[in-house]
């Protein structure tokens, strides 16, 4: 398993769309709920994973292979998330029917995507973290990367990635904890 | 929230929008920028050949009855010594270099205008001194010495009635034959001479 890098290269080589659907349906709930612990908004981050998706097949970048395409994919929805933050540096004000919106649209992605009743809970508890702790948790306990995965998306040295992880799992357990739950594994 | 497969729809149509959109700039660069090229090859080729003078007009050589010039044919002669450098005996002080001139058609003719292939028209010297006519011949300077001054070529009859303004012409008779007379064309950048033999009947 090459984890999309084989349908990525036959998008990319051979023009074949399937190739683009097959990483848009692998890769699309994981990397939605990552740009959502980047810009906190549900409905933003699916437009900057499409986005993401669009480039791909835009500027058809070439997949180095220095890393798994996951990482590198992350990579680019990260950057894309960056370049709309700074667009976008003024806050917008969502009413409390959106509010609700997003917050049920994001349980029923984080259920399709999580399954574990507990690590949906533990995500939950993410979102009152900063941002910077829910990106690198996100990689590290959802989305399984190791601390040389998460620096290279999060372009980051190992070290800092590592100070970084432990922090926002004190941080993490802190608020588990005002909410009266316990993770042994934290 | 989009299905993967909506979003794949949404992806697919936005890369086909963003291909049609860039084949069609791609058209309207080879529509504005293949003449504006082309316009500025051609402005740039003006330019430069206006640069080097391309199209200032020659220096007109036609020359009318009553203005005719007199030798025009004058070689470059900076040391002053006279010497014909020039083997057929033409000089050409516009720096034209003048074709090999026919001796029997110079030695003859009073109108012996001549164009050459430059398009220059080429007159031989002459003066009309005593009732006689003198016209210009190829013949060595070297073979006659200036000896009577006789006065400007200007003041005769002939081609030297109208001079070069920087040029004098001092008409002489020679040492060595009666028939022959010697023009002796000086500026402050040289002198020479120029033969010219009493025209035959």
């Amino acid at each position: 398993m090459d984890n999309g890098a084989s349908s990525y290269r036959r998008f990319r080589e051979d023009g074949d769309e399937s190739g683009l659907v097959e990483i848009i349906r692998d890769y699309k709930d994981g990397l939605i709920l990552y740009l959502n612990s980047f810009v906190g908004n549900i409905h933003t981050a699916e437009e900057l994973a499409e986005d993401s998706f669009v480039l791909l097949g835009i500027k058809k970048p070439k997949d180095k292979g220095k890393g798994s395409f996951k990482t590198w994919l992350y990579t680019i929805g990260r950057n894309v998330a960056i370049d709309y933050l700074r667009r976008n540096s003024k806050r917008v004000n969502i009413s409390i029917d959106d509010c609700t919106e997003l917050v049920s649209e994001e349980q029923g992605l984080e259920l399709a995507y999580i399954k574990e009743e507990r690590k949906i809970t533990v995500h939950r508890a993410l979102g009152k973290l900063k941002s910077e702790y829910r990106q690198v948790l996100w990689l590290i306990y959802f989305e399984d990367f190791n601390t040389k995965q998460t620096a290279a998306v999060m372009k980051k040295s190992v070290h800092s990635i590592e100070t970084l992880v432990y922090r926002a799992r004190k941080a993490l357990k802190s608020q588990l904890e005002l909410e009266g739950f316990v993770y042994e594994e934290l | 929230m989009k299905n993967y497969n909506e979003m794949a729809n949404d992806v697919l149509r936005r890369i086909g929008e963003h291909e049609i959109k860039q084949r069609n700039r791609r058209k309207v660069m080879k529509k504005v920028i293949i003449p504006t090229f082309c316009f500025c090859l051609v402005a740039l080729l003006g330019i430069s050949l206006w640069q080097v003078d391309f199209f200032a007009k020659k220096p007109s050589t036609q020359l009318d009855n009553s203005s005719v010039i007199g030798e025009q044919d004058l070689v470059d002669n900076k040391d002053g010594s006279g010497e014909n450098n020039d083997t057929d005996g033409d000089f050409s002080p516009n720096g034209l270099e003048a074709p090999p001139s026919d001796s029997d058609n110079s030695a003859t003719s009073e109108n012996s205008d001549t164009t050459n292939s430059n398009g220059v028209i080429d007159v031989i010297g002459m003066v009309k001194y005593g009732g006689t006519n003198y016209v210009q011949c190829s013949t060595s300077v070297k073979a006659y010495t200036p000896d009577k001054y006789l006065g400007e070529a200007s003041d005769f009859e002939g081609t030297y009635k109208t001079f070069f303004s920087d040029v004098s012409g001092g008409l002489y008779m020679t040492k060595e034959d009666p028939d022959v007379l010697m023009v002796e064309l000086k500026n402050s950048e040289y002198t020479d001479y120029v033969i010219l033999k009493k025209e035959q009947g």
